[in-house]
């Protein structure tokens, strides 16, 4: 019987989710030994990288200081490209933001146990990102202190509600909304750790500030049965979300009747795109976080190369969508729209055209190749070819939609200033100033999830039929 | 594998040849006459256009039934799936009728001019005045030619054929061999299958339904017909182990754990299909475009605002707080009931796309019942002598002891 399974098993079982069959102190060790290390222990790659992060977050206050101070036309946006790098920006950021409630939401509705190994550290991202892509519109505003009552304006005595027909009023619904559940998600997930994080503290202040942070867990089986019902209720509330956030993203280009903008395929495209570009960038990530905190007996090689067929199916479900668009300008007969799809392959912005298809789809499908899926060094570029494939595909249908616009007399060219790229590298100053943190201060890998899924928590470990009696 | 943990012994999982064969007879008796009664409408002036119109629906849905059926099975290899080790037999039957699509696909072959108005696009281009329609037209010869048009379908037709094959008789080849290299070779086929699927479908759908109205087109089209023929798949097998089991058949093999996943599917590609429909719609609605607009104008007018809420109600609102409740998921009849709903629904949401573009008022005439009943009688015929040629799951399927004894909690 056993010989028959591992027969079965040469053949099609997966490896263990996770090597060497780590023991349960030793899933624990490992990951909260980052956290725990003395002030004076901190990693020096660690406190370079925050020198560095911490410097573009200089960058970004003196540049916003500058910017509001100045006014938004400081930008690089003219006539026609009304909308340039800051919807750009913004949309690659909320992009970014998709992985992490794909994998904690709907890849848990699946059943997917390898997820456990990236969930925490890929809803951080999520967090993060969606504070820098909020940072744009805000600043867009010109005004942002005034941007709340924009958005509420209580009292109305100007009768100037917002307009709730604007997809940007969506927006603003769609992205807090998401926002709001992913932060309650992360840290709901992050319960059962901070208590571990309080019960190993050697001193007394980090035993108080982790236990203000645990909320009083304490593992008892009642607790465990509420915390097991949140989790499945977060993630069934957030399973809509994550392809509505991106949908509503997309309506603000699609309700236009602008050729390269109005197309009904755009909500599933989007959301495909942004699942594309949050694992590609959870993937840049991860390569290097576990080279760093040796974590390779947790993220293993079986987990990479999952996300790597993600980013296949994606980058693929991408290029589908690519295609469409091109086949039905063309099949439309609407002489504009045609106009449009050949002068985004053809003219001006042909650089940023190729530049997008060569990463989002052809880049992509080498992980065909199972020696490329498992190459961490193949991975890793391919994953930073995704990144910046998914901010030029953002870039593309905004500024090459709208720099021809329908007379040749208002026909121009973008191109950004100084500003807009310092804002935008501002926001990495934001993003990694966060995440760096985030690695120092709280367990990157969701400790009690990835034992659940361990062999030392699974009583029938060394049962080699795996099934159940039948019912 | 192990005697102790798949004791198949007692389980009912072989429907007698008598069985089959006489159901096999009674559904492809009443397919038959219905085929015939449609047939016969093509021939008069008077009828075809009613006639033609009935038999596409007809068609395309059996189309997406039998597609969508050989997508399931090579997506559960694609994914590595043991959950659906039980139920997915049933999806292969269903996905060895794709052959039979080819046949159905002669009638629209052979009067394919009296109802793709294009292929008349000849006279239109020589026409005196150029209007929006022949401006339309023009742009896409290159696509919209004869010679294109039937091998693009000879391409969709094979393929479908030998895909659908290729994952039934795989799998019952393991019932004897239990050989895992088969296995591993439909998961190796299960990528290329899903992305030419997935294409085949999309232009299929242009070519046979987007194509009623040439003058027409929209980029989410092959996404919305994907998410129907997703859902009512999922429906037809969901609805099919139901009522084999309630025949007694594979008592003590599958059970409610197997119910509730299939629910869960069905319940969120309900939202999925609800979901891509709205977008469709809203985007349209929203830019205000004449040329676009018109399309839904005519879904909307002279009734057919009637069968737009009919397909609301029933396609979505009834399915999506039907399937809500986890003990509606794993109750026999509820169950049961949504799933032919929305395989009858399905039938509807077709019907939607094409027939408002050719009739103008809202109506249904005997031949739409008769298509459909000769299409789906015809499927359902071959598929019922496909039951009972072999056991009702793959018996010597690695995994399926994990999906026999798996457990949602």
């Amino acid at each position: 019987m056993s010989a028959e399974r591992s027969a079965v098993a040469a053949v099609l079982e997966p490896e263990p989710l996770l090597n060497n069959n780590p023991s349960l102190a030793a899933i624990t060790n490992v990951v909260c030994r980052p956290v725990e290390l003395p002030v004076q222990k901190t990693p020096i790659g660690w406190i370079l990288s925050f020198v560095v992060a911490l410097g573009l977050l200089g960058l970004y206050g003196a540049t916003l200081t500058f910017l509001v101070t100045t006014g938004i036309g400081v930008w690089g946006n003219n006539n026609p490209v009304y909308w340039a790098w800051d919807i750009t920006n913004f949309v690659w950021w909320i992009g970014i933001g998709h992985a992490g409630t794909l994998i904690s939401a709907i890849l848990f509705l699946f059943r997917q146990k390898w997820r456990t190994a990236i969930n925490r550290f890929a809803e951080a991202m999520t967090v993060f990102a969606v504070l820098c892509a909020l940072q744009f519109p805000l600043f867009h505003t010109g005004r942002p202190w005034l941007a709340a009552y924009w958005l509420l304006p209580l009292p109305n005595q100007m009768s100037m509600w917002p307009n709730f027909r604007s997809p940007l009023m969506w927006d603003v619904f769609a992205v807090s909304t998401y926002g709001l559940v992913s932060v309650l998600f992360w840290y709901v997930g992050l319960i059962p750790d901070l208590a571990t994080l309080r019960d190993r503290a050697t001193n007394r202040t980090r035993a108080i500030l982790y236990g203000i942070f645990a909320m009083g867990w304490r593992g008892s089986n009642r607790h465990w049965q509420h915390y097991e019902r949140a989790y499945l209720i977060l993630a069934g509330i957030s399973t809509p979300l994550v392809l509505s956030v991106h949908s509503v993203v997309s309506f603000d280009f699609a309700t236009s009747v602008l050729p390269g903008w109005h197309a009904t395929i755009f909500p599933p495209y989007f959301v495909a795109g942004a699942v594309f570009s949050g694992f590609g960038l959870v993937m840049t990530l991860m390569v290097l976080a576990r080279e760093l905190y040796g974590l390779k007996d947790l993220v293993t090689m079986r987990v990479l190369e999952n996300m790597n067929k993600i980013m296949l199916v994606t980058g693929t479900m991408v290029g589908y969508a690519y295609g469409m668009e091109f086949f039905m300008a063309w099949y439309g007969g609407n002489p504009y729209e045609r106009f449009t799809f050949i002068n985004r392959a053809m003219g001006p912005y042909a650089w940023a055209y190729w530049t997008m298809i060569s990463c989002n789809v052809i880049s992509p499908q080498l992980f065909w190749f199972r020696s490329i899926r498992r190459s961490v060094p193949l991975m890793f570029i391919i994953s930073i070819f995704v990144n910046i494939g998914m901010w030029f595909e953002r870039f593309v249908i905004i500024a090459t939609s709208l720099h021809r616009d329908f007379t040749p007399a208002a026909w121009g060219y973008f191109r950004p200033t100084w500003i807009d790229v310092s804002m935008y590298l501002g926001t990495f100053g934001l993003f990694f100033t966060l995440f760096l943190l985030f690695l120092r201060f709280v367990p990157m890998i969701a400790i009690s999830e990835i034992k659940g899924v361990s062999p030392a928590a699974d009583p029938h470990a060394h049962d080699t039929s795996h099934g159940k009696e039948a019912h | 594998m192990s005697a102790m943990n798949t004791d198949l012994s007692a389980a009912r999982l072989q429907i007698p040849a008598g069985v089959a064969n006489r159901w096999s007879m009674v559904f492809g008796g009443i397919g038959l006459l219905g085929l015939a009664a449609t047939v016969s409408g093509f021939f008069s002036e008077s009828t075809r256009a009613e006639a033609l119109s009935a038999y596409l629906v007809a068609f395309f849905y059996v189309l997406t039934l039998g597609v969508g059926a050989m997508f399931f099975a090579a997506l559960q290899h694609l994914v590595g799936a043991r959950w659906s080790v039980v139920p997915r037999r049933i999806a292969e039957n269903y996905g060895a009728f794709t052959p039979w699509i080819a046949l159905l696909f002669i009638p629209i072959a052979v009067f394919a001019k009296d109802i793709l108005p294009w292929m008349n696009i000849e006279g239109i281009k020589n026409a005196e005045y150029k209007t929006a329609v022949t401006l339309a037209m023009e742009s896409k010869t290159w696509y919209l030619t004869v010679p294109f048009f039937y091998g693009r379908a000879a391409f969709y037709l094979l393929f479908w054929a030998f895909a659908g094959l290729f994952y039934y008789r795989n799998s019952v080849a393991v019932d004897s061999t239990g050989d895992a290299h088969t296995i591993l070779k439909m998961r190796k086929a299960a990528p290329v299958v899903v992305i030419l699927f997935g294409l085949t479908l999309s232009f299929a759908s242009f070519d046979w339904l987007m194509g009623v109205d040439p003058t027409w087109a929209t980029t989410m089209f092959g996404v919305y017909a994907f998410a129907g023929t997703m859902i009512s798949t999922l429906a037809l097998v969901t609805g099919t182990a139901r009522t084999l089991h309630g025949y007694g058949y594979m008592e003590g093999v599958i059970n409610d754990e197997h119910y509730h996943d299939l629910g869960k599917l069905m319940f969120g590609f309900t939202v999925f299909w609800a979901y891509i429909a709205y977008s469709m719609f809203m985007l349209i609605w929203y830019a205000n475009l004449p040329e676009e607009t018109v399309w839904y104008r005519k879904h909307w007018e002279n009734g057919w605002s009637t069968l737009t809420w009919a397909l609301i109600l029933l396609h979505f609102l009834v399915p999506f707080f039907g399937l809500m409740a986890r003990n509606a998921k794993r109750h026999p009849v509820i169950l049961k009931a949504i799933a032919y709903l929305i395989v009858v629904m399905h039938w509807v949401d077709l019907f939607w796309l094409v027939v408002p573009l050719v009739r103008e008022h809202m109506s249904f005439t005997w031949y739409d019942f008769a298509a459909v009943l000769g299409t789906a009688g015809l499927f359902f015929g071959v598929a019922a002598r496909t039951f009972g040629k072999a056991a009702l799951v793959p018996i010597k399927d690695p995994y399926l002891a994990d999906s026999m004894g798996y457990d949602n909690g």
